[in-house]
């Protein structure tokens, strides 16, 4: 009988590649500066109280429409309130509206999507709800909830969240049915595994990489879609700070005070821009071609 | 006689996880004119990165050549501009790769494939290009060629696809053809007639073929002349009788022992031990001791050289190229 | 004695295409075979063989949508089916071709080896591992392989983790769908070696489907050739490649390369395999049989013995 011997015949075990992912997506440029700008944004709202001592409702009608100086980096609104200290506040309900966006549409999207891959009766209904909530414009849908929910934080975050699943459970299911082809999701049949645990531990974490890329355009899309509502009125509701509606409140004044829309606008790029190159190296890095060796 | 190509000491590098890495190291042989060359090798033995280099066809900045020159025609083909390269590619110098279904463009017809090489090299009006795009066909033995040649890939089986390749390849009677795997992904029917094929345009374009094959049988029945690689170097080279009847380097008997003899025999396989090297690791002298049965202690500390034991016979390996060695 | 495996004129028809442009694809017809316990049986066809599928009925992935087959002598067509899929499905593993696609990617080694015992479930977490280093152990790879993943290794040694699921429950018939087509040729010996080893230490039985008659011939005691859904011939491996009775295994022998240069081929085969959708009426090989007659292009032959141990599917041969 041949030897069996460990390493003799097989051969030793090449040294480990550990985190290949992880070291070249911090090695990718876009990646990094889309991460540095990110990181900048959330930590500003995140410390926003440490950053700044003002209230940000604060009115001092004494100072109203004062230019940025030293006193008010970012100058102040019609009703003297700080706009610095109303875009960093205004920062956290941004923010944490396109984060809690972005998850939720990623959470669902994955759970429909892999469903819709793995039950082929249930697929077409499926897909044929998401087809129709894809044909709505998003901001459309968005004013319905909206008037239907009475407008709120919550409100916003939930019809953002049903406009954009659709795109999600669509990205998942197209994953999910290539990777439902594969040999080890029949290896997993042979050895006795139930259709739940084969959706569970082989379908869908084999089929969200493209989603986490799309999660993070995502997070950008609905920090534009929060400002558009907001501009539209059915947004954040004043007087808490969003990002939108500062533009939206500074919009009757914008060749007077043109300070008021200018920086929060910036906060909305900086982001948008920050999360897409985010998503860029995400996409480059995750690309399945790139992880075939030899 | 000077050769149609000349590979001189070649060294390609890809981009790793850590830096450049040597895919192909050293690389030096000869094409003769109407010479049928064949390159064996496993995974990792840069056969195929040598066939790709000789065009350049690796996508920009993936790999670079610090050293090392691809002679055709008087050009380095590894420092000539693209545009000295374009003429030669398709034209002088052809390749036929091995899967026909990516290798073909799915929403072009076959006309308009061999036709693109034909037009471009040549000049023809679209109508004299299809008549010969039909020609060619027939040459390549596909039945019905008129009507095929309007055809998409998709109808066509994997034996036809390759055929077509084939046939745009040769559209502009290219001096070399580098084939690279191309029966692999066939059926072993379907191989032996298209290696028959191959066989006969050579004999009637009186064209060179480098056939890069894993298989030690297409290529005992193709080339004349046998190069092997492993890991990135040429370790034999050697006529295709000489190679066969007596191998000298340790790897090239071990390929040759470990094919299961169709003619019966053993009851056991010889298994070469351990397992081909990545391309980034680092091992003191000969890169293929570690599997070696033969190893000395020279092969541990000094890499091996290519060295003529005869006119026509070079091999890399300390032990088995001193003379006198294993007669 | 029962066999392991017991096939009998077992069909298999697939529906392709949407409604109103249906077609039916039919892949095996009457295919009947036997595998006795312990032993090897080796499948050789090309692309459109219908073999893979074979392999894939067999160990209940599909079911037959004729004919019938035993495993373990328990019936897997008829309306026990599903009762004794469950019953059997632990003794009846499968290797797959692509070691790339065998593993799931984010699973460690172990964690893939380990799957069936944890899905049947009833083992103590200690027990589950040392069983996975044991298995390790006997497909020849270091204890430490356990936690890598998938791309950590070489093709070679991807399909020994493979063999190692499959050993996982002790089966005792394993299909091997080309096991070593994916390797490299010194990766190829060093599998084939580790199944036979496997074979004589635990009495497996195989179904081996290749397209390589060398590697066939080398693990097989019995050789069944199959061409475009039907078995052509089925014989003792050294008859069969001694003398090869049907024309398609005669030209599947002569197309195969060997290693010798001076080596002068017979005769080079036409044509390609026909459509399983609409098949040539006839036996299927006619079209490109260098002996075919008249008869051939109209009756399908069937396959039966025409000598002793050696059964054929061919009008040129009469029955024993």
């Amino acid at each position: 009988m041949t030897d069996l011997a460990v390493g003799a015949v097989a051969g030793t075990l090449a040294p480990r590649r550990r985190f290949v992912l992880l070291r070249r997506l911090a090695a990718h440029r876009s990646f990094q500066i889309g991460l540095v700008l990110v990181l900048l944004l959330a930590l500003a709202a995140i410390f926003a109280p440490f950053l700044t001592s003002v209230d940000p409702s604060a009115m001092k009608v004494r100072f109203r429409f004062r230019p940025p100086s030293a006193a008010f980096p970012f100058g102040t609104d019609n009703f003297g309130r700080d706009i610095f200290t109303r875009v960093l506040y205004g920062a956290r309900v941004s923010l944490w509206i396109g984060l809690v966006v972005a998850i939720s549409t990623g959470v669902i999207g994955a759970a429909i999507g892999v469903v819709a891959a793995q039950f082929p009766r249930l697929d077409p209904y499926l897909m044929r709800c998401m087809d129709a909530l894809m044909s709505f414009p998003a901001i459309l849908l968005a004013l319905g909830v909206t008037a239907a929910l009475g407008p709120r934080m919550e409100s916003v975050i939930i019809a953002l969240a049903v406009a954009y699943v659709p795109a999600g459970a669509r990205i998942v299911r197209a994953s999910a049915l290539v990777v439902r082809e594969l040999d080890y999701i029949a290896a997993a049949r042979i050895a006795g595994a139930s259709n739940f645990r084969i959706m569970i531990r082989h379908i869908l974490p084999n089929s969200v990489s493209p989603l986490l890329v799309h999660v993070t355009f995502v997070f950008a899309y609905a920090i534009l879609a929060e400002a558009a509502l907001s501009f539209l009125g059915v947004g954040v509701p004043p007087p808490t700070a969003s990002w939108g509606n500062i533009i939206a409140e500074g919009r009757d004044y914008a060749t007077e005070a043109w300070w008021v829309m200018l920086f929060p606008g910036l906060g909305i790029t900086l982001s948008a821009l920050g999360l897409n190159l985010l998503g860029d190296g995400l996409r480059d890095v995750l690309d399945p071609r790139l992880n075939w060796r030899g | 006689m000077s050769a149609l190509v000349s590979i001189d000491k070649l060294t390609v590098q890809f981009r790793g996880d850590r830096g450049w890495v040597n895919a192909v190291e050293d690389v030096s042989f000869d094409i003769g004119e109407g010479e049928c060359v064949g390159v064996v090798g496993e995974s990792g033995s840069g056969k195929s990165v040598t066939a790709l280099s000789m065009l350049r066809l690796h996508p920009r900045g993936a790999a670079r050549f610090p050293s090392g020159s691809i002679f055709y025609a008087g050009v380095d083909l590894l420092r000539a501009p693209e545009r000295d390269l374009r003429a030669v590619r398709g034209r002088d110098i052809a390749m036929v790769f091995q899967d026909p279904m990516s290798s073909l463009n799915p929403v072009l017809t076959i006309c308009d494939q061999i036709c693109e090489p034909i037009r471009l090299h040549q000049g023809l009006s679209q109508a004299a290009a299809r008549r010969a795009a039909i020609e060619l066909l027939d040459l390549v033995r596909i039945p019905d060629a008129a009507r095929r040649v309007d055809e998409y890939p998709h109808r066509l089986s994997g034996g036809m696809r390759q055929r077509a390749m084939i046939a745009i390849a040769i559209a502009c009677r290219p001096r070399l053809l580098i084939a690279d795997e191309p029966t692999t992904a066939l059926d072993v029917t379907i191989q032996a007639q298209i290696l028959e094929l191959l066989r006969d345009l050579r004999a009637e374009l009186g064209m060179a073929v480098l056939l890069i094959s894993h298989d030690l049988g297409v290529i005992a029945e193709f080339a004349r002349r046998v190069v092997v690689m492993y890991a990135g170097r040429i370790v034999e080279d050697a006529p295709v009788d000489v190679l066969f009847n007596a191998p000298r380097h340790p790897y090239t008997e071990g390929l040759m022992a470990s094919m299961p003899p169709l003619e019966g025999g053993a009851d056991r396989l010889y298994a070469i031990p351990g397992r081909i090297p990545d391309p980034d690791e680092p091992i003191p002298g000969c890169r293929f001791g570690p599997r070696c049965p033969h190893l000395e202690p020279v092969c541990r500390t000094s890499a091996p050289e290519l060295v003529a034991i005869s006119e026509t016979h070079r091999v890399r390996c300390t032990p088995r190229s001193r003379p006198g060695a294993l007669c | 004695m029962d066999a392991l495996v017991e096939a009998r004129s077992v069909e298999m028809t697939f529906a392709s295409g949407r409604s109103g442009r249906r077609a039916n694809i039919h892949v095996l017809r009457k295919i009947s075979f036997d595998v006795g316990y312990g032993e090897t049986l080796g499948l050789v066809g090309e692309s459109g063989s219908g073999k893979s599928t074979i392999g894939r009925i067999v160990v209940g992935l599909h079911e037959p949508t004729g004919g019938s087959l035993k495993l373990f002598g328990l019936a897997l067509t008829g309306p026990n089916r599903k009762a004794n899929l469950s019953t059997v499905r632990s003794r009846a593993q499968f290797v797959f071709q692509d070691p790339h696609a065998a593993l799931d990617p984010r699973m460690r080694a172990g964690d893939s080896i380990a799957e069936p015992i944890d899905v049947a479930g009833g083992h103590t977490r200690r027990d589950r591992n040392d069983r996975v280093k044991e298995l390790l152990g006997l497909v020849g790879l270091p204890h430490d392989a356990a936690e890598r993943f998938p791309h950590e290794f070489s093709g070679g040694q991807r399909q020994r983790i493979v063999i190692a699921r499959a050993l996982a429950l002790e089966p005792l018939f394993i299909v091997c769908d080309e096991p070593v087509s994916a390797l490299d040729v010194s990766m190829q010996a060093q599998v084939v070696n580790l199944l036979m080893d496997l074979q004589d230490r635990f009495g497996i039985g195989y179904l081996f489907i290749a397209h390589d008659l060398a590697v066939v011939r080398a693990v097989s005691r019995q050789v069944a050739v199959i061409y475009a859904g039907a078995i052509v011939e089925l014989a003792e491996k050294n008859a069969i490649f001694a003398s090869p009775l049907h024309p398609y295994t005669r030209a599947l022998l002569d197309a195969v390369p060997r290693p010798d240069p001076s080596r002068v081929r017979n005769r080079v085969i036409v044509g390609e395999v026909p459509s399983l959708i609409s098949p040539p009426p006839g036996c299927r090989f006619h079209g490109r049989c260098p002996h075919a007659m008249p008869k051939c292009r109209v009756d399908e032959p069937v396959l039966r013995e025409t000598s002793p141990g050696r059964l054929t599917a061919c009008h040129l041969y009469g029955p024993s």
